[in-house]
């Protein structure tokens, strides 16, 4: 976790954002982790060393299974596992593998700053708000389109005027 | 919006038979159950009802002969109807579909208040939403409110133009395009003027250039001041050559009209006497002079045949009478001088003589015969010589007509037709036609060099040059409305991307929304949308991005179905998270994630259990591993959630068997806070 500070800081930061109840816990063999909870689901927020992670993965899922059996509760189905790595591009294909393995948890891997983690870790997270479509007076855009283009003012209100009385354009 | 679907009821409708109710009243409703048990059924009884219409079916059989109803069920013998049941701030509002593809019509019942029907209620129905009318209605349910199966992946494999559409629907661009396609109309019009007053201008560019050259021609000649008189002469000249030796035509002067008329009649009449004499002279020659000699060999055919049949008619009845008399007086004696007779002897001899006589009539009667066809041959000789001469006068009147006709334009030619022959008369008739058309050719060399004439032309070219401006001014007008319509078009155009470009950008953070949480690829893990115009036309075209390698690519051309399925979802999706106020209460999927992974289905699972309180959700899905998480994912978890689970387990003909249940929450346990 040592070597992972600034993005356990901000694993937790954006888990908290998305509702989540956190604290640090020390697990035998893991060292400090993050569990993080809401109704919904269950999360293990945790480091991978350089060497060894797969090992270490099983290890740390292993924690977070028990711990959700300690507690039991539907919840147990949605654990999740979230994993702060160095962004090897050696390991690319075996961190996806694990990924896709979504048997007692399901593993996120996430890395790099605030935004690349709140990317990974979006399917914990609510929806966000999203502004809704403006809707502007599309014709008053044509008006202003036209009036760029040099059109007579007494035309394009002609224009758009029949437009809006026939649906069609009259060209004085 | 406070709206909320609570329940539908189907009957005689595509899989339902029978009538059957489904409770929707839920925060999320899952419909699963294996293909053919009626999950679509139900969808399209909601589009149905919302739309009155199932325009993905119409589309089937499209160009085939309706011999089926494709919304009634075929094991119910009356119309579809389907009812749905609103919960909204106002009460219950039950709004019903009756009918059938060809027709249909919608009610309204409400507690305590008029019942609707027709337009009323679809109006009420629009307003049930918070929309203003059924169009905007019908609108947003096919653009955000309800996902078809394999709707949105068939819309993106249709390219750009079809995700273009959706999407135009969505931010309200259709009045831009409409008033580009008027624009375009009016400019198709308006080019069409144009060509039209173009080539208008053209002829008249032509007519006048044309006058000016014969103006100047005709001025050029006056202002030579050409002697008239020689002129003439020379064409009466000319004239002449084409007559006979010895015709001359008397011509007074070369202008005169009536003169040239007159001898355009003349030759009129002349051929006319001509093709009558020509019409004689074959009618006599079917009757050659030959006639006559056969009527002399008739004529003495019939008086020996006369003759022949007197004497023989003379001669031989008496004879019989006489030897068939004295055969019966014969006796044994001589009456008259009463010797003894030797009667056999003188029996056999008066036998012989009355068979001579006998014999003598046969003859005669011959001769009779033959006497009867000389005189017929003499008739018809006599016929035929009668027949000639009239021939023969014919042709003499048809002769003296063609003199007289000769005599009677003597006096316009210096000729003397008494001797003229046939063709010498052939001849001059030439000469006069030739002669009307010279005189013709003279009178006009001669008026061209006249001074009215110039004056005409001069006339001629003023005239030609209004009309010529006139066609300028009408070409320049309907050039100007042109390019004025092709401004609009273009500001149209433009207009509209604009608005979709501002509109791209707001949607991006919704498409990405969806993707991020499905991630069905590991490399590309961005999705976007990029505005493509191409030839004035606007298409959305999909974008896909692998952000480590910096490389963007088409999700139709490098994922696979399931992944497709996925940008198909995290389109819709993110339109109906983006929609605007007036957005619809809920969304209904049907069976949005065929051929995915588990991370995408944990992902979309993940995603309603976050929708779920902006949006009433209602999937239907035939996948049991997905249903199931579906149904864990989405079960209560505390109070103020609700689900409903209907298990369409099989199909018969009356419609789906179908079994509910709605989970009772359960809470999860505290660990965070609690001493590990």
């Amino acid at each position: 976790m040592n070597s992972h500070l600034a993005q356990f800081a901000d694993v937790r930061a954006v888990l908290v954002d998305g509702g989540f109840e956190t604290e640090e816990r020390e697990f035998e063999g893991l060292g400090p982790v993050l569990i993080a909870e809401t109704p919904l689901a269950l999360v293990m927020a945790v480091g991978l060393p350089a060497v060894d992670w797969a090992q270490y993965l099983e290890e740390a899922q292993a924690r977070l299974t028990t711990l959700a059996a300690a507690h039991p509760s539907p919840r147990s189905w949605d654990l999740y596992l979230v994993m702060i790595h160095d962004d090897s591009e050696r390991e690319h294909w075996a961190r996806a593998a694990y990924a896709a393995d979504t048997r007692y948890a399901r593993k996120l891997f996430v890395t790099g700053e605030r935004e690349s983690i709140e990317r990974s870790l979006r399917c914990l997270l609510p929806l966000h708000a999203l502004p809704e479509i403006e809707l502007t007076d599309s014709l008053a855009t044509v008006r202003q389109q036209l009036l760029a283009a040099g059109v007579e003012p007494a035309v394009v209100e002609a224009a758009i005027s029949s437009f809006a009385d026939s649906s069609k354009v009259k060209i004085p | 919006m406070t709206a909320r679907l609570k329940r539908i009821e189907l009957e005689g409708f595509r899989g339902f038979a029978e009538r059957r109710g489904v409770d929707l009243d839920a925060d999320a409703v899952v419909v699963r159950g294996d293909n053919g048990t009626g999950k679509t059924s139900l969808v399209d009884g909601l589009l149905w009802l919302f739309t009155g219409e199932l325009a993905h079916l119409a589309v089937r059989v499209k160009g085939l002969r309706q011999t089926e109803d494709s919304i009634t069920n075929r094991f119910h013998e009356s119309d579809a109807v389907v009812s749905l049941t609103v919960g909204t701030s106002s009460g219950d509002q039950i709004f019903t579909r009756k009918g059938n593809q060809k027709k249909n019509r919608l009610f309204l019942h409400r507690e305590s208040q008029a019942h609707l029907d027709g337009e009323q209620a679809e109006e009420a129905l629009a307003a049930a939403f918070g929309l203003t009318n059924i169009g905007e209605l019908c609108d947003a349910v096919l653009t955000w409110g309800l996902l078809r199966q394999d709707a949105m992946a068939a819309t993106l494999e249709q390219g750009g133009a079809s995700l273009y559409q959706r999407i135009a629907g969505l931010i309200g661009l259709e009045q831009v395009n409409q008033f580009a396609l008027a624009a375009s109309e009016a400019s198709t019009g308006l080019s069409r003027q144009r060509s039209d007053a173009r080539a208008a201008m053209e002829r008249a560019a032509e007519r006048h250039e044309d006058a000016i050259k014969r103006r100047s021609i005709a001025q050029k000649v006056a202002a030579s001041q050409p002697d008239v008189a020689a002129v003439a002469k020379e064409g009466l000249r000319a004239v002449a050559t084409k007559l006979p030796e010895g015709v001359e035509p008397v011509l007074g002067s070369w202008g005169d009209q009536s003169l040239v008329t007159q001898i355009g009649e003349d030759a009129d009449l002349l051929t006319k006497a001509l093709e009558a004499l020509r019409a004689r002279q074959r009618g006599l020659a079917a009757h050659p002079e030959t006639v006559v000699e056969l009527l002399a060999q008739a004529e003495e055919s019939a008086s020996l045949a006369k003759q022949a049949a007197a004497e023989s008619v003379e001669r031989a009845p008496s004879m019989v009478q006489l030897a068939s008399s004295a055969i019966d007086l014969l006796g044994d004696t001589c009456p008259v001088c009463e010797q003894d007779i030797d009667q056999a002897s003188v029996r056999m001899h008066l036998q012989e003589v009355l068979d001579q006589s006998q014999d003598l009539v046969a003859r005669s009667r011959e001769a009779q015969d033959a006497f009867i066809a000389a005189e017929a041959e003499l008739s018809r000789a006599r016929g035929a010589v009668e027949r000639r001469r009239v021939a023969i006068e014919e042709v003499r009147k048809a002769e003296a007509g063609v003199r007289d006709v000769a005599k009677a334009i003597e006096d316009r030619l210096i000729v003397s037709v008494a001797d003229l022959g046939q063709p010498v008369v052939e001849a001059l008739l030439v000469g006069l036609r030739a002669t009307v058309s010279e005189i013709a050719g003279l009178r006009r060399s001669v008026n061209e060099i006249s001074g009215p004439h110039v004056a005409r032309l001069a006339d001629e070219v003023e005239n030609s040059a209004a009309d010529l401006a006139v066609a300028e001014r009408d070409f320049s007008e309907l050039d100007r409305r042109y390019k004025t319509s092709k401004t609009l078009e273009q500001a149209a155009h433009g207009a509209a991307e604009a608005i979709l470009s501002n509109a791209l950008e707001e949607l991006q953070p919704s498409f990405a929304e969806v993707f991020d949480r499905l991630r069905p690829s590991v490399a590309f893990t961005k999705l976007s949308a990029s505005q493509d115009i191409m030839r004035n036309r606007n298409q959305i075209i999909p974008v896909v991005r692998d952000q480590e390698r910096d490389i963007d690519a088409n999700p139709l051309l490098v994922f696979s179905e399931g992944q497709l399925n996925v940008v198909a979802l995290s389109y819709f999706l993110g339109m109906a998270l983006n929609a605007r106020d007036s957005s619809l209460p809920f969304l209904a999927l049907d069976d949005p994630l065929q051929s995915l992974d588990v991370i995408a289905i944990l992902g979309f699972s993940d995603l309603c259990r976050q929708m779920r309180g902006q949006r009433q959700l209602i999937l239907t899905t035939h996948d049991r591993r997905f249903a199931d998480v579906l149904v864990r994912k989405l079960s209560p978890r505390d109070l103020g959630e609700t689900l409903l689970v209907h298990d369409f387990e099989g199909w018969e003909r009356e419609g789906p068997l179908i079994e509910t249940t709605r989970p009772d929450p359960e809470p999860a346990l505290r660990i965070v806070g609690q001493a590990s």
